[in-house]
């Protein structure tokens, strides 16, 4: 296991991303309202404009809380600026896309970048070891072919279906904490120190700023929250080699990502979508859309199988499935050490 | 509860299957001696696994549908 005080400063790191989220997103709820950077919240009666860009207090705890993890583990800074630099890019995709709007390809293809910084500290500067995903009784998976084909999709793919997923108010966050608490465990089973600090970064930060996202929502993550928050799992699964616990634990993002570009046949911004695959009805219940030519997701399962229901039940649902899958991870985990 | 459960179920099948294909993947295809079939036919065991599962989910809801009327009166 990872020694008690590796442990006891991840914590101090977490703790400081949660004070400074925990600070900031006021000042920023009040900031954005004034600028008028505000959108609808289609899922309540009367839909109130709710303040968007939540990426932005986020991106700030996750620059404070980096620091930090800089300063509490020097040997690990280089990695930390690689991580951070990973952030950055992702938040400037998700920021542009949130005040202009980009099409949903052209935000798809821009969010390919944020590979670079592990791409470049791996070739040129040899801090990161690509291609050895650790698998449970297999110990290191040759995949030869598809893990460089997939390369490019290592951080991009984890940004866009968290992003696909951030549909409804302490969705995105809510999640995304249950799986870092998980990759937490994976990392300390896994003995990854860089492991556990590049998760009290992210943790830290969303745990902070979770307040102020559940239901109902008093600031919207936008597009630079969620890429932000998916671009820092797909590099924390790279970068300490933990691809396949973090695929997993991102299970239920990758299915209904999955369902939705399968029957939206590509990338598409919601705006440019025609179909919804739920519908809201006048008093904020949420129904099945019951056309069979509509898109799939993961909600209208749900609300398939419940006969519909409200925003506070699917969040519900979401935090139990996402709970399952964190314990995949933590077993993924296990079964890796012991084989 | 119902829809968290059926979900879940999926995850946990998923999960299982991907652990079962990785382990064929790596046990059994990766002792073709020539390298380049045994690219194709990798690579062919994810696809069809990825296919098999979309036209699973794609059964499901179908099935859900036909059996779900909607409560505004009727389906479609």
């Amino acid at each position: 296991m990872i020694d008690a005080g590796v442990v006891a400063r991840a914590a101090v790191v977490a703790c400081i991303g949660a004070l400074t989220s925990w600070a900031v997103t006021p000042i920023a709820i009040t900031a954005l309202r004034r600028r008028g950077l505000v959108r609808p919240d289609v899922h309540k009666p009367g839909k109130p404009l709710v303040p968007t860009c939540g990426g932005v207090p986020l991106f700030t705890a996750l620059t404070v809380a980096s620091v930090a993890a800089a300063l509490l583990f020097p040997d690990l800074s280089a990695k930390v600026l690689v991580f951070w630099l990973t952030l950055l890019i992702a938040f400037a995709v998700g920021l542009v896309d949130d005040i202009y709007v980009l099409k949903g390809e052209v935000k798809t293809l821009l969010s390919l970048l944020t590979i670079a910084p592990i791409a470049t500290s791996a070739y040129a500067l040899g801090l990161v070891v690509l291609g050895r995903p650790r698998v449970p009784l297999l110990g290191t998976l040759r995949l030869t072919i598809l893990y460089w084909l997939l390369l490019p999709l290592a951080v991009a793919g984890p940004a866009n279906v968290v992003n696909m997923l951030d549909i409804m108010n302490g969705v995105m966050p809510g999640m995304s904490i249950i799986a870092l608490v998980a990759l937490a465990f994976t990392s300390a089973l896994l003995k990854s120190v860089e492991g556990l600090v590049l998760t009290a970064i992210l943790l830290g930060a969303l745990v902070g700023y979770y307040p102020y996202n559940k239901l109902p929502a008093r600031i919207f993550n936008g597009d630079s929250g969620s890429l932000t928050v998916g671009a820092g799992l797909g590099a924390l699964a790279v970068m300490t080699r933990q691809e396949l616990v973090v695929m997993t634990v991102l299970l239920p993002h990758l299915v209904n990502g999955f369902l939705v570009l399968a029957s939206f046949k590509g990338f598409k911004e919601h705006r440019e979508v025609g179909e919804r695959p739920i519908r809201v009805l006048g008093d904020g219940r949420l129904v099945p859309n019951y056309s069979p030519s509509a898109p799939l997701s993961l909600t209208r399962l749900i609300l398939l199988m419940e006969g519909g229901g409200n925003e506070a039940s699917v969040v519900r649902s979401y935090f139990i499935i996402e709970c399952v899958a964190a314990c995949l991870a933590v077993i993924t985990a296990l079964l890796t050490v012991i084989g | 509860m119902r829809g968290a459960f059926l979900v879940s179920s999926l995850i946990v099948s998923i999960w299982l299957s991907l652990l079962a294909v990785l382990l064929f993947v790596e046990r059994v295809i990766m002792l073709i001696p020539h390298s380049a079939t045994r690219s194709i036919v990798g690579l062919s065991t994810y696809f069809i696994w990825l296919a098999a599962w979309y036209l699973l989910i794609k059964k499901v809801f179908k099935f859900l549908l036909s059996k779900a009327s909607s409560p505004e009166g009727g389906r479609g």
